[in-house]
């Protein structure tokens, strides 16, 4: 019985492996936002990203992410991530640039969240160059 | 005999050679140094510094000196502009936004809503008027309290919100949003917004280092915001620089210019109509005034 769940265990995870692959490691540029659980602005976030943070592009054969979007992991989570919201140099994040400003502000969970909404939520258009 | 001959002889050579030897003594005072005095010698400061000067060593050490005061220096400013107030540059994003997450309840933005291409809309018309590189962000709100507006961001970045129930209510057009966009963006670009807040904005890009920051700076700059755009808004004179604005605008495009004449007609009925929205000339005034200013004076002949 042990030998059955311990092989289910190793083959589980050797699968999963498998399935997955790190195609890429980016930053995230805004200030603050989230790692959503399905690729849509709408979706539940499973956690709070801040700006620099760094996020690695997952190759998934059975979680394809639809245009605009990437499947990613962050940290222990895998969830998906708008792909304009991510950058391959590190970023010059408002936090670090003002870290004590920034402290002082006591921004709780709650307003952290809001502020990952936040970018979820704009409808973004910038004019073109002449 | 040969003995004394041979004696005679060497002291002459002695002779001269002493001589030969006070002479040189006189004419080179020169005298050759000992092993020890030269070992002395360089011990000598000054000679170090000879030998370093001729080595370089010592335009090596003076630069190397003048690197480490500058890293020093570098450091220090880099230690201070920890404790700065984000400068004017940073800062009106961030307040803009700030503002936003603070009253999200309030506004209620977030909610589930297509994208009915209003951003592609108002770039368009920015691009068709000549408009370039600016960063546009809209935020649609669910509620009928705050019916449109734009909050100041950083160098050509704005923010925009337009209401839910405002748009259905008058049934408004891609094209009608994007000129009360343009509207609100005159009133960004002309200064009124910044102008409007009535709080010390001094702070803004100073250093805080020997005293605290003060976040009730930052809540006071809130406050205003909310003061301008749900209690006070714009005063007239602002409301007639923005309209004149419009009118220079849109007068190369006279179709544009009577879709606005037409949106301010709609706004100004619904503000006499309905109820919910009674409060917009506090903010706006007056939809009627701006379509006196816009309609070319009739002469009385």
């Amino acid at each position: 019985m042990k030998l059955i769940l311990l092989f289910t265990l190793i083959f589980g995870s050797l699968h999963c492996i498998a399935l997955e692959k790190v195609v890429g490691n980016l930053y995230f540029k805004n200030y603050l936002g989230h790692l959503h659980k399905n690729p849509s602005r709408g979706s539940s976030s499973l956690t709070i990203i801040q700006c620099a943070y760094p996020v690695k592009v997952l190759d998934d054969t059975e979680k394809s992410a639809p245009e605009g979007w990437v499947y990613a992991k962050v940290g222990d989570d895998r969830g998906f991530i708008q792909s304009g919201f991510l950058d391959i140099k590190r970023p010059d994040c408002f936090q670090e640039k003002y870290p004590n400003f920034y402290l002082n502000l006591n921004l709780d969970l709650t307003d952290m969240y809001y502020w990952g909404r936040l970018n979820d939520q704009y409808l973004l258009e910038e004019s073109k160059t002449q | 005999m040969k003995t004394l001959v041979a004696l005679l002889f060497i002291l002459n050579v002695s002779a001269q050679e002493v001589n030969e030897l006070s002479n040189s003594i006189k004419t080179q005072p020169k005298v050759k140094l000992l092993q020890e005095e030269k070992e002395q010698n360089l011990m000598d400061y000054s000679n170090i510094k000879s030998v370093l000067k001729k080595d370089g060593l010592k335009k090596f050490k003076d630069k190397k000196s003048k690197n480490v005061e500058e890293i020093k220096q570098v450091k220090t400013e880099i230690e201070l502009a920890k404790y700065n107030y984000p400068a004017s540059d940073d800062f009106w994003s961030f307040m803009s936004e700030y503002w936003l997450v603070k009253n999200a309840q309030v506004l209620q933005w977030d909610f589930s809503k297509p994208k009915y291409g209003i951003a592609k809309a108002f770039r368009s018309l920015l691009e068709q008027i000549g408009y370039y590189n600016r960063k546009i962000k809209i935020l649609i709100v669910n509620t009928p309290n705050l019916t449109h507006a734009a909050l100041p961001g950083d160098k050509d970045e704005y923010f925009f919100i337009i209401s839910l129930p405002f748009i259905r209510t008058l049934d408004l057009t891609k094209v009608d949003i994007a000129l009360l966009f343009l509207e609100d963006m005159y009133r960004i670009d002309q200064g009124f917004f910044k102008s409007n807040i009535k709080k010390d904005l001094s702070f803004i890009g100073t250093n805080f280092q020997k005293t605290k920051p003060n976040k009730e700076k930052i809540d006071d700059i809130s406050t205003e915001y909310t003061r301008i755009l749900f209690k006070d808004g714009f005063s007239f004179q602002q409301q007639y620089a923005v309209t004149k604005q419009m009118d220079g605008v849109l007068s190369s495009d006279p179709k544009l210019r009577a879709v606005y004449l037409k949106l301010l007609e709609k706004i100004d009925e619904l503000i006499k109509d309905n109820l919910l929205y009674k409060d917009y000339t506090k903010i706006y005034p007056s939809p009627e005034l701006q379509i006196k200013w816009l309609s070319p004076e009739k002469k009385i002949l």
